[in-house]
């Protein structure tokens, strides 16, 4: 070994067990902590890779939430009617999309993340959590570039931002949370059967009119409301607005459901997850 | 504790053999897990691909782990490198564990050379500081060069496998699996593999080198695993093994010489031996020493004139060496040939003797031994170039001053 003398290991008088029955929620933090690096590295990767050999680069971010902002506005705001909780329709669709789109993508992307990967899992150990973890952090990058055009609009139409505007990165970290508690399941499940990876897709897209994307929750009958948040994205949507402009009333209860509803899933999800990480390379 | 680096207890991994939903990777497992024991498949079988596998390998161990396609040396190494769980039993593992050739895996084709070093070494747990102290020696390693920014998916194959390889050879773990079956590519890329095991070994970390190939093995281990249908057969010193190993290949293949028998009933041969074959079995040869041959012929037919010969061939099929004797005046009856070699300066590997009876003009008959290995003692002080030399000879060379 060459001239590297001194470099000292931290794991290198570490005691590592393998057992069939690994599964403990504290060991699997430990060892996700120990590779914190590579979940950058994952991260930073697919960052890179993204719009390489584009033209137009990261507009593509750009593009994506803006031309969909238009084109609902000219269908559900000017042609259907919806309301919009006073806001100009553009800007409306904007705090709408962006989390819906970011929500999207972190799911459909994290619900791939096994299958994608296997070359890695069938060859490397690492903690197979961090791929499902990095799906979910990869499109905040695209979101916050996004949020470039939704400040924009904020300062065409003159609209302030609300003062609970600090209240947003928290409201990013719980949509963060729901992709990645579901992420959990659904990359599990389709590392079994590939049936998932097509099936999500197209739930999105019936998710999304179950979500206030193309409507404002306020349209929705008062006495469905708790049931409608059983969809966890309802609160993640609503507060994303409350916090940034402040014109729909503050949605405790949606938030509040949202968030519970995320921890169940969240829970199931890890001690699913657990069990099937240990011989994924198995089944991939 | 314990100084173990690697300690396995009543390790089993069982695979669940699916004919519905069997995707791609598991049934790539199972080819190499079960390579030749595929059979039909039901609905739902399971396999066992290893039971019962115990054993204790001190740090600074090299060990070899060798068995027949199927075996389990695949299972063994993925369970032991943590890529899936076992099924029953315990592993230890102390210190940081790596698979040498493993990191091409993690190479993406749409990133630079040097982006992908980054990505590999943070796969294989490499620090921050590690891969900063090393970037420059792994790129001057793999001898990229300037394309070290370019895509690589602009890399040749060669270019890629030698980044590849440059990135392992630069990981520092105190365990070191290597899966022989990796060191694909060309004959110096699988000899800077090689001399890398050997580097790993001597610098006193533990090294653990699954093959099938048995040349050479003994250079590198001291000690060998030998893993049968998924179970430890014999854990002991690498020349023991082989030899043990050798002599079970043989059996398998005991299906009857290949003779090309060309004169009927005229001549049968019976069996052979190896006088004095020595500790490492009946099918093992040594190179230095004498080596005697005993072989009985029943003839049935008398010779009047003919000749005898034998011929002893290397892996390759190529004559190495041949000896023969002329024949006069041959009643029928049971005849014992006995060869006397004082020496085979060859280098260790298997042989085959094929022996050949004339009766100068109407026929002739040939026997074929089944393999046999040939093993050489180590000898005092390497001699460069020696694998590559036709004949293995002992001998010294002095250089003394005359001024």
């Amino acid at each position: 070994m060459n001239a590297n003398v001194g470099v000292v290991h931290p794991q290198a008088d570490t005691l590592r067990v393998i057992r069939a029955d690994d599964f403990n929620a504290q060991q699997m933090a430990v060892e996700v902590w120990r590779h914190r690096r590579l979940l950058y590295f994952l991260v930073w990767r697919a960052v890179k890779v993204r719009y390489k050999q584009t033209a137009i680069g990261a507009a593509w971010a750009v593009l994506q939430p803006g031309a969909l902002a238009l084109v609902f506005a000219i269908i559900f705001g000017r042609l259907a009617g919806f309301p919009s909780d006073g806001l100009p329709r553009p800007v409306f669709f904007l705090t709408t999309l962006l989390p819906w789109t970011y929500f999207s993508a972190a799911l459909i992307g994290a619900t791939g993340s096994l299958a994608d990967n296997q070359h890695l899992i069938t060859k490397v150990y690492f903690p197979r959590v961090l791929l499902p973890m990095a799906a979910v952090l990869i499109p905040l990058v695209d979101m916050a570039i996004a949020a470039v055009l939704l400040g924009g609009a904020l300062a065409v139409y003159g609209i302030p931002l609300a003062a609970t505007t600090w209240l947003v990165p928290f409201v990013i970290a719980h949509a963060v949370f729901v992709a990645f508690a579901a992420g959990l399941w659904l990359s599990a499940a389709n590392a079994y059967f590939r049936d998932v990876r097509h099936a999500v897709p197209f739930v999105m897209q019936l998710l999304m009119f179950a979500s206030p994307v193309v409507y404002p929750a306020s349209l929705v009958p008062e006495a469905w409301r708790t049931l409608y948040a059983l969809n966890p994205m309802v609160g993640v949507i609503e507060a994303f607005r409350w916090c940034l402009v402040g014109t729909s009333p503050w949605p405790p209860v949606s938030v509040a459901v949202s968030a519970v509803v995320t921890l169940g899933l969240l829970a199931g999800g890890l001690a699913f997850f657990q069990r099937v990480e240990g011989t994924l390379a198995d089944v991939l | 504790m314990f100084s173990s680096a690697i300690r396995a207890e009543g390790l089993g991994k069982r695979y669940r053999l699916r004919s519905r939903n069997a995707y791609r990777t598991l049934r790539d497992a199972l080819m190499s897990g079960f390579g030749e024991k595929e059979r039909a498949s039901d609905a739902e079988r399971t396999l066992w691909a290893l039971r019962d596998v115990s054993f204790d390998i001190r740090a600074g161990e090299a060990v070899a782990v060798i068995g027949r396609n199927g075996a389990g040396k695949t299972s063994l190494l993925r369970v032991l490198s943590r890529i899936t769980r076992p099924t029953e039993g315990t592993v230890s593992l102390r210190g940081r564990v790596a698979s040498l050739l493993e990191v091409g895996t993690a190479f993406h084709p749409e990133l630079s050379g040097l982006e992908n070093v980054a990505f590999a070494g943070a796969v294989l747990g490499m620090s921050r500081s590690d891969i900063a102290l090393r970037m420059d020696e792994i790129v001057e390693f793999s001898g990229v060069g300037q394309f070290i920014d370019v895509p690589l998916k602009r890399y040749s194959t060669g270019m890629q496998m030698r980044l590849a390889f440059a990135v392992a050879a630069h990981l520092e773990p105190e365990v070191m699996l290597v899966d022989e079956a990796l060191a694909v590519g060309d004959l110096e890329f699988q000899r800077r593999c090689l001399q890398r095991i050997e580097e790993v070994s001597r610098s006193g970390r533990t090294v653990m080198l699954v093959t099938h190939q048995t040349q050479h093995l003994s250079r590198i281990c001291a000690r060998c695993i030998w893993l049968d249908e998924g179970r430890v057969r014999l854990d002991a010193g690498t020349a023991d093994v082989l030899a043990a190993y050798q002599v079970a290949a043989d059996e398998r293949a005991s299906a009857p010489p290949a003779s090309l028998d060309t004169g009927g009933a005229a001549v049968r041969f019976v069996s052979w031996e190896l006088v004095d074959a020595g500790p490492h079995g009946r099918h093992t040869l040594t190179s230095d020493g004498p080596v005697r041959l005993e072989m009985l012929v029943d003839i049935a037919q008398p010779i009047a004139r003919g000749e005898y010969g034998v011929t002893l061939y290397d892996g390759a099929r190529r004559s190495v060496c041949a000896l023969s004797a002329e024949l006069s005046g041959m009643a029928p009856g049971r005849y014992r040939i006995r060869h006397d070699i004082a020496s085979l300066p060859l280098h260790a590997g298997t042989y085959r003797l094929q022996a050949g009876l004339f009766d100068g003009e109407e026929w002739a008959v040939w026997w074929m031994t089944p393999d046999l290995h040939l093993e050489v003692p180590d000898r005092a002080g390497g001699r460069r170039g020696a694998e590559r030399s036709v004949l293995n000879v002992d001998g010294a060379v002095t250089v003394t001053t005359i001024t």
